[in-house]
Order: structure tokens, then sequence, then C-alpha cells
């Protein structure tokens, strides 16, 4: 069988070990293959977000292992998890997360800025925000831009480098209708390109443009 | 890649916003003056201490000094006899081409000496030669072969400019060397023909210091025996108190008070490297807080952590290059301004080398020095920000973090305190114990220039240091407040009849909080309180606040309260003592007290005047009682008295007004000689048979009573008021030194000022008395105009530093504000909110600090004042601590408001209500 982008085996997150507290993610095991549009669904606490921060080197398991692209990750370890971030991961935060003293522009660029590829940068940059339909306010600042505008800018910084997979954390939370359709498409199409998508999400209409859906409650995969 | 990333996080947000980095900025600034006052307060004291020690070259064994005044030009004259290498200060200044002595713009050394040969000079018809080095030359605008004349202890010495030579003992700042041949060949000029020609006096020297030609002059009691006679047979002049002392005695002495100094300095420097320590990691801190979920970000994104660390760092270097940079450039006109402005009043003292120095290079060097220790300060500072820089969480970026602006825990503030406390105590111990051991007073005794600026240096270390303390103990006060304010905010709401918002509110925070799940009820607003304030509404952090807080108001509040009652019993002074319409003195700078008097012809005159009704006179003379010198001051006492001119802490009436030998002593002279009414006094001229015979009649000594304890601050030293018709029997040839003119009161006043302006001659000073009283109080002013300089920088730097802290607890309950906003708080409200609370915690504090401020007043006025300066002032409840309390209020309140008001607006429209 082929490796999955991402492997989650038997993952454990537990915040306070007070014996009584049960962990927020508690054994959970996962595979994600290129191309495919996971979608992480389950109510509030159920471990969502915990499981992919994990995934997303964000944050660390108590116990169990994690691997990226076969790669084992080693947590603690710097330079692994910078190298992973600025090659191999893209994030798409609910609050949008852009930098507010960067344009739309800048913001998409930082990461191949990052990458040592910012001669190229600029204009990879524009062209995806003319994909993802805000070239017009390339030149803006976040406080300038809508929900919508502000998270479609964050879907093109998530995937100006080629990640290998996007992870997005209720990408969809802070738009209305209308807004969060188009990031779930540009998601959607980002999949269809080969890039893994891992979603966390409540809403179930997001859900219908998953490839693969995941219930979570009370730390474990129902479903 | 470095300066892309660099360039657009860390310094663009300065440029959209550039509030922050002007907080930043001025909290840098401050901290910088702060370093750069203590660097020019030690090297003013560091460089005059190593001035004065450094005259005394170790070929001169022995150096006579004037207790009181002058050393006559007679005593000069015979030292030249017996003795050689004579090295005597002066104050020179020059005056179309004389170099004059007196106080005035350059202190200057004459040294009048033989040490490099008369051969070498006086037989090659060299013997007008005035020597001077290339600095001193420099410093005076004399070049070389210019002939000059100098005006030196009563003898004018006409000479031409030439080189030092080498082996004369090279000796710091500005040095004249007259051979003794010159010197004698203006011995023919008396001090009398030159006070009338050049229609001003001359000072004579403070002290000589000399070498014994002879054996039997090597001992001090062959030194003092050969004294005694050059002052008995000193013909017609004042005999002056002269006291002979080692110069190794000297040196060791003048070491000790330099080390003392130094160690003072030393110590401040410490202090202020603290406080400002303190400011700029605080203000770096507060820089961070406002970047976690930038970093978080950028970190997610790739970035190192090492990289945000080195970010935090070179953007705290380029704010610590702009804050020095702007310090130093207004620091140095103020500085100047103010020296500029004191030195009419006190002269050298305050005149600060760094501001007007000698030495452009020195003065570079120093502020540069402070720069660069202050940049070095700031990235020490930093380097605690950069740490947490790296160790902000990732997660920050995908949830609220909280992230703590008390970098310092509060037993290490505890330690501060105790720290800054005990070394103010030594501070303040330094300063009256060493004033107390010299015997003079500061401000007024110039003739005692270590033990001024070691005290006034001292004094002002003290206050800046106490009033530096409170600065920087506020913000960590305001930031261990943040529960009580927490908590306090729902207390308030109720208040202000917002109850039922505010139990919503606290429902939906508590909704949102895991961990304290009950919801409250109308009625429980408090509980909601205490929780929010971690379990207890006082916690021993809010009382530990208050009280640095109070103790800060009440330091600043005795020092007013010193100063406050300082003016008020000098008004009240004036007021009784400045009677009469004219006041007639001696005006003549620097004059001795032979020169200051006025001859009873005048009196007579002044009498003779049209619209003159009476003319009183005050006669004084400085001497020795039981080893103590002392002023014995003559007027019409009983006049006076019965015009309720003195104000009596002990009175006998009847042995007053009956008996013309009674005395009126001051507090000082009852605490030094320990002294009580019905006391006898045994008036001790000091002069030994010579000085008791007064012409050809020998004048027993008389024994005077003590009648009454009046309260005197006029001198430092011990006063003692005879009648003047006894004053006149033991002193017949002392003059007066003022005369008060009564004038006809149903004449003007301006009339008759003009009239005996016109009768006397341009060294007597005629002054209408309510503008010499005003005089008196302008003068006071400005010699205090320090203190209140620094009163006002504290109250500036407090405003910055509270506005950053509330800026930052602000920011840091966002959440709060947000969910208030939300549920329907306008902005006004919850500024007013926080204003409110703080402006409650405020006036806690603030009549806290009145009360402990008062009693360290109190403390201050009749407990250290009299032991160290020997003046009696009373205590007067000024309208400053009021004024002081209430700014303070006042900055706290408004700080909070405007950090709130801001802070509300951009909670709101930058960041989404769901944005943690």
């Amino acid at each position: 069988m082929e490796q999955g982008v991402v492997e989650v085996n038997e993952i454990v997150r537990q915040y306070r070990d007070t014996g009584t507290e049960p962990p927020a993610v508690n054994g959970v095991s996962l595979s994600v293959e290129k191309g495919e549009f996971v979608g992480l669904s389950g109510p509030s606490g159920c471990g969502k977000s915990t499981l992919l921060n994990i995934i997303g080197l964000v944050d660390a398991p108590t116990r169990g292992r994690v691997f990226i692209c076969g790669e084992e990750i080693r947590y603690g370890d710097e330079a692994q998890a910078v190298a992973l971030r600025r090659h191999t991961i893209g994030y798409i935060f609910q609050q949008f997360n852009l930098i507010p003293t960067m344009t739309a522009l800048e913001n998409v660029m930082v990461p191949l800025v990052l990458n040592g590829r910012g001669a190229d940068a600029r204009q990879k940059a524009e062209l995806l925000l003319e994909k993802v339909g805000i070239a017009g306010k390339a030149l803006a600042y976040p406080s300038e831009l809508s929900g919508g505008e502000m998270q479609r800018v964050a879907c093109a910084r998530a995937v100006i480098h080629t990640p290998e997979f996007v992870i997005a954390d209720e990408p969809t939370g802070n738009l209305d209708s209308s807004s969060g359709k188009k990031v779930l498409e540009i998601l959607r199409e980002l999949a269809h390109g080969g890039t893994a998508v891992i979603m966390a999400t409540h809403s179930e209409s997001a859900l219908t443009y998953c490839t693969r859906i995941i219930k979570m409650r009370d730390g474990v995969m129902v479903s | 890649m470095k300066i892309w990333i660099f360039y657009r996080i860390f310094i663009r947000r300065h440029i959209r916003s550039p509030l922050r980095a002007i907080l930043l900025t001025c909290a840098l600034s401050v901290a910088t003056s702060l370093w750069l006052a203590v660097a020019q307060v030690g090297f003013v004291g560091t460089q005059t201490f190593e001035e004065a020690v450094g005259i005394s070259p170790q070929k001169y064994t022995h150096q006579i000094t004037a207790v009181s005044g002058r050393i006559p030009p007679e005593v000069m004259e015979r030292c030249i006899g017996p003795l050689y290498n004579i090295a005597s200060f002066a104050a020179v200044r020059r005056e179309n081409g004389t170099l004059v002595s007196g106080i005035g713009e350059k202190t200057v050394r004459v040294i009048i000496t033989s040490s490099f040969g008369e051969e070498a000079v006086v037989g090659t018809g060299q013997d007008d030669q005035i020597f001077l080095s290339e600095e001193s030359r420099e410093q005076l605008g004399i070049g070389i072969g210019e002939r000059v004349s100098c005006l030196v202890s009563g003898r004018s010495l006409e000479g031409m400019v030439s080189v030092l030579p080498s082996d004369l003992p090279k000796v710091p700042g500005i040095t004249v060397v007259v051979p003794i041949s010159l010197y004698q060949k203006g011995l023919d000029t008396s001090a009398a023909a030159i006070r009338a020609s050049e229609g001003r006096t001359d000072n004579g020297f403070d002290s000589v210091f000399l070498s014994p030609a002879g054996a039997e002059y090597s001992t001090f009691a062959g030194l003092q025996q050969w004294l005694d006679q050059c002052v008995a047979e000193a013909p017609g002049e004042s005999l002056q108190s002269l006291r002979v002392e080692s110069t190794q005695e000297i040196d060791k002495r003048n070491s000790s008070l330099l080390s003392a100094y130094r160690t003072n300095i030393g110590i401040l420097a410490l202090m202020a490297l603290a406080v400002s320590t303190i400011l700029v990691a605080h203000a770096s801190q507060v820089s961070l807080l406002n970047m976690v979920r930038e970093i978080a970000i950028v970190r997610v994104l790739g970035v190192t952590a090492s990289f945000c660390s080195l970010c935090i760092l070179f953007e705290a270097a380029l704010l610590g290059i702009l804050g020095v940079a702007f310090a130093i450039t207004a620091s140095f006109p103020i500085t100047t301004y103010l020296v500029s402005y004191l030195s009419g009043t006190a002269y050298e003292m305050y005149q600060l080398p760094l501001a007007q120095s000698d030495s452009w290079v020195f003065t570079l060097l120093v502020y540069g020095g402070v720069g660069v220790v202050m940049i070095v300060t700031t990235l020490a500072g930093a380097t605690v920000s950069a740490f947490r820089a790296a160790a902000v969480p990732l997660s920050a970026a995908a949830k609220r973090e909280q992230t703590s602006g008390i970098f310092i825990s509060t037993k290490v503030v505890v330690a501060l305190v105790l720290l800054i406390s005990i070394t103010l105590t030594v501070l303040g111990w330094y300063a009256c114990n060493g004033l107390y051991r010299e015997g003079s007073a500061p401000l007024i005794n110039t003739q005692n220039h270590l033990t001024t600026i070691v005290v006034v240096g001292s004094a002002y270390g003290f206050v800046a240091a106490a009033l530096l303390f409170g600065l920087a103990i506020l913000p960590v006060a305001v930031l261990c407040i943040r529960p009580l304010l927490r908590g306090s905010v729902y207390r308030l709401s109720s208040f202000l009849r917002l109850h039922m918002m505010s139990r919503h509110i606290a429902e939906s925070i508590l909704l949102q909080n895991k961990h304290t799940t009950t919801p409250i009820d109308g009625n429980n607003s408090s509980e909601f309180a205490r929780r929010s304030s971690g379990g207890t509404i006082w916690p021993l952090s809010d009382l530990f606040s208050v009280v640095c807080a109070t103790l800060a108001v009440s330091l600043i509040v005795s020092i007013s309260l010193m100063v406050g009652s300082f003016r008020e019993t000098l008004d009240a002074w004036t007021t009784q003592r400045l009677q009469g319409d004219l006041f007639v003195s001696i005006n003549l700078e620097g004059a001795s007290d032979r020169e200051a008097q006025l001859p009873d012809t005048l009196r007579v005159k002044l009498l003779s005047l049209e619209g003159v009704k009476e003319v009183r006179n005050y006669r004084e003379i400085k001497l020795t009682s039981q080893g103590t010198q002392v002023v014995l001051g003559a007027t019409q006492v009983v006049n006076f008295f019965e015009e309720g001119a003195y104000r009596f802490t002990q009175l006998n009436r009847k042995l007053l007004q009956d008996s013309p030998r009674s005395m009126l002593i001051s507090e000082g002279a009852m605490r030094r000689l320990g002294l009580a009414v019905g006391d006898t006094v045994n008036i001790d001229t000091g002069r030994g048979e010579i000085s008791s015979r007064v012409g050809e009649m020998l004048v027993e000594p008389e024994d005077f009573t003590v009648a009454g304890i009046l309260r005197e601050y006029s001198t430092e030293l011990p006063l003692f008021i005879i009648f003047e018709e006894s004053f006149v029997k033991l002193f017949p040839n002392e003059g007066s030194k003022s005369f008060t003119v009564f004038s006809n009161p149903s004449l003007p006043i301006e009339p008759l000022h003009q009239r005996v302006i016109q009768e006397v001659d341009s060294t007597v000073a005629v002054r209408k008395s309510s503008e010499l009283r005003i005089y008196v109080l302008e003068m006071f002013d400005r010699t205090f105009l320090i203190t209140g300089a620094v009163r006002w920088i504290v109250f500036l730097l407090a405003g910055i530093g509270l506005l950053i802290a509330f800026l930052q607890h602000v920011w840091e309950e966002r959440r709060t504000i947000k969910v208030m906003r939300a549920l329907g708080y306008s902005r006004l409200q919850i500024a007013t909110l926080w204003g409110v609370h703080a402006c409650e915690t405020s006036i806690i504090a603030a009549f806290s600090g009145i009360v402990g401020g008062g009693i360290v007043g109190w403390g201050l006025v009749y407990l250290v004042n009299p032991a160290s300066f020997g003046w009696s002032l009373d205590f007067y409840l000024t309208s400053a601590p009021l004024i002081i309390s209430f700014l303070f209020i006042i900055a706290v309140s408004a700080s909070v408001f405007l950090a709130t008001w801001y802070m509300v607006k951009f909670v709101i429209d930058g960041v989404a209500i769901s944005d943690e």
C-alpha cells in the first residue's frame, strides 16, 4: 500500500494529567493520501483542533507517532519542524491570521520568501490572488479586507509554496455562506490538483465538499 | 529574506501605528536622562573634588585657612618673609584686561612662589612676568606677551603673560603663577586704594598652602606662634580666625570625602541602572505582548525561533539608539538653560562641566558613554523579551494566548524596595552627617565648596533617587493591581447602575470559562468579582501595590512639604524681620565681613533726610564661643521685640526688658552649645590679650544672660543677639551691617527711596523692604528650581509609565472589553469604568501618601533639618501635597481612561469578536 502523506498512529493528547480529566485526543489513528479532501467533524471540544494542531506541528502529542511524507516527526526538533512548515504544510485558520502589517500580496509571498524563492514570489502571488478573485485588493492591508477576502488571501498563502497537504481549521467559521462557498471551492480544486486537504468544520454543507468524513467525539474517532 | 520579514513585521508596525514607538522611545529617553543626570552630578562633584584635592602638592606641608572671612593681606605679606612656596585659592575674573579676584566666572588658582628660582626670572630682568599654562590662557582668553594686571589679595600686580615653566608643579584647572618678587612689588597698593579706584572690593584668600622655610616653623606650635605674631602686628585690619592644618590631614580628609562621594554616586548610578532597566524592559515587554500573535503566525509559516529573538533584539537596538539620541539632544540644551539660569544664584556649584565643559571631547565621551550604556541596557532588557519571543507557543496563532506583563516577581520588587530604601538612608546619613561635621550649610556658606558640593550633590541625589524610586515602582504597582481592577470593574458597574448589564457580562464570560461554570444571580456580582480577582478581592499583591504607590506619593509629598515649609518659614521670617520701608546694605559681591560694613556717619546722614522717621542698624561679628564659631548680632532689641519681629520658643520677658546684659540666642545656639534661658554666656572675642584691648582701654570680658531663645534660620551658625549699646562697648570699631529706614507714614516711599540712593555711593544698595521680601523669595525659588524641575520630570515619567502599564493591562483584558462592547456598553462607558476604578485606587494611595508624607515631612523639618542644617523651620501644611495628590489621581485616571479609550477602539475595529 502506498504510504499516506500523513500517517497518525494511536496518538494521545492529555492537557492536564489530573486523573479525572479525559484526554483531548485519545488513541486516534489516521492516514491521509494525496488528493484527499478529509473533513473532521464533531461537537465543540471533541478534539478536532487538537488533532489538527498535532498534525500541523503546532502541538505535540503525549503519546503516539506521526509520519509526514514517510518521515517520523520528532517533536522538539526545531530544524525538522521548520523545514516541514516551509515546504510540506500549508495552514488556513478560522481567524485568518494574516499579518496585519503586510499587504495581501506580501502575506501571500511570505512562504516563498521563507523558502528562499523570493525572486518569483511576487509574480506567483499575483497569479494566485487573481485565481482566488481578489487581484484588485493585492495592495490592501488585512484591515481593509472583508472576512471572505481575508480567508481567500489565507488560502493563497497556504498553497503558494505547493505543500503536500493543507490544514484548514474551521476555514468558513467566520464567513458568510457565499464567501464560505468560494473558499471551499478553492480547497476542492486544491485537492483535485493532488494536494491533501484536512479540514475541521462544524458545517454540514462544508462536509459535502469532502471526499472522506471523519467524525470525532470525546477525543476518539467514531466513524 | 530576513530584512524583508523584519521590516514588514517589526518596523512597519511602528510606521503604521507610531504611538507605541513614541511611548517606547519616550521610556528610553527618560531612562537615558536619568543616567545623564547621575553622570552630571557625579562628574561635577568628582571633578571639583579632584581639583581641590590636587591643589595640595606634596611640597606644601601646611595650610592656613580662614575660618571666617578671608586671610588679610597683612598675613599674606608676612608669609613671604619666613615662608615660601605659597599657593592660594582665589576666584578671578577678567574685566577690561584686569584679572580681578572675587567670586566670578572662573575659579582660578593663584600661586605665589619662588620655587622656580628667582635667579631664573628675577635675576634676568623678567620679574614682571605672570605665568599661565596653555589651558589657563585659553580659558581666560589671554595671549602670550599680553600685559595684564591681577588684583590679588589687595595687591595690584602688573606683568606680561608668559609660558608656565615646565619645572613648576602641574596642577589641574586654571592657574596663575606669580613670582614672589612681583607680588612684593605690588605691596604698595593698599586694598582701600584699589577699592576706591576700581569701585570694587577684593576678597583676599580663602586659604594658603605653604612650606616653612626654617625649622622653627615646621611644627604646628611654631607656626601658630608665628601666625599669632603676624596677627598681633597687623596694623589696623580686623583680626581673623586663622587655622593651621597639615596638608596631609587635609588630603586625607578630602580623600575620605571624595571616596564617600564616589560611593554615593556609584550607588546612585546603580539605582539609575536598575530604574532604567525596569523601564526599558517593561517597555520591551509591552512591545512583545502585542507581537505574540504575529510571532506565532510567522513561526507556523516557518520562521525560526532564533530569528524572532534576533528581530526583538534588533528592534530594541534601533529604538534604543533613537531614544538615546533624542534624550541627549533634548537634555543638552535643557541642562545648559538650567545652569545658566541658576548660575546667577549659586555660582560655580551648579556649573556643570558637562554642559559648559572645558573639553568638548570629554563631554562627548561622557554623553556617548551614557548612550552606549543605555543601549546596552536596552538590549539587556530586550533580551528578556527575546527569550520569551522564542518561547511563544505556536498555539497562540490558533487561539487566545495570555502573556503576563509582569516580568519581575513580587519578591524581586520587595528586594528592590528594601535595597533602595537602605541606599536612601545611607545617602541621607552621609549628607546630614557630613554637613553636621563640617558645621556649614549649603547654598549660603559658599566658602566651603567641598562640603557644599558633597551636601548639595547628595541632597539632590537623595531627592532625585527618592522620586525616581517612586516613579519606578508605579508601573509595577499598577500591574500588580490588575486582579483588583478586574474585580472592581463589576462592583463599580453596579455602583453606576449598570448592574443588570454587568450581570449578563459576567454570565457570558463565565459560560466561556470551563473552570467556573456556575452561573451567578443578580445579587452576587461581588462573588464574581472575587473569582475574577483570583480568589480574593484584596490579595497580598493588591495590598503591596497600594503600599508601593503610597510610598511613592509619600516621598514626593514629604519633600514638597519640607521645601514648602522652608519657603513659608522664609516668607514669615522676612515679613517679621524686614520691617521698615527701606533696607540699606553694602552691595559688593563676595565682600568680606569687614568690607561689608556701613559707617555710622551714614546713619546720621540718613536721619537728616526729609521724610525719614527712624533708622535702626544691625551690627554683626563672628566670634568663637566654647570652641564653636558663633555670630554675635546687635540691634535695638527692645524695639524689635515690642514690634513682634522675633518668634520665641522660650522667653524671660522681664529679664530682657530690665537687663542691658541680657541676650537672645537662636535655637541652633541652644542645641549646639547646650544653653537655656537663664544661663550665662561669656563673650570670647578670640583675640586673647590683644583682642580684649580696645584702643588704650582694656575691656574686661563681659558675661551675658540668656533671656530668650528665638527661632532663626538666617544663619546656620549659632546666633547671639545683644543690645547695641553692649556691642559698641565691646567692638567700637565695628560698623553696621545694615540699616532699616522707617519713613514718615504720611509720605510716599518712592521719592524717599530715590533721595537715599542719591546720598549713598555705588557700593551701597538701597532696596525697598517690600521688594527685598519678594527678591528673597525669588532667590529661594530659583535655588530650588531643580527640585521643582525634578518634580515635574517625575510626573512626566509617571504618566508615561502609567500609560504603558495600563495599555498593557487593557490589552490583556481585551476579551472582557469585547464582550462588554458586544453587550451594549459604549466606548465611553467602558473607558469610564476603568478610569473610575483607577481613580478609586489612586485616591486610596494619594490620601495614604499625604498622611505618610506628612509624617516624613514633619520629621525632615523638626528632626533632620535642625540636626543637620541648624536652622529653625516651622512645619507648614502647604497646598503642594494636595496638588500633587490631585495630579497623581488625575494622571492615573486619565492614563487609564485614555488607554481604555484607545484600546476599545482598537479591539472592536481591528479584531473580530471571535478572534481569540
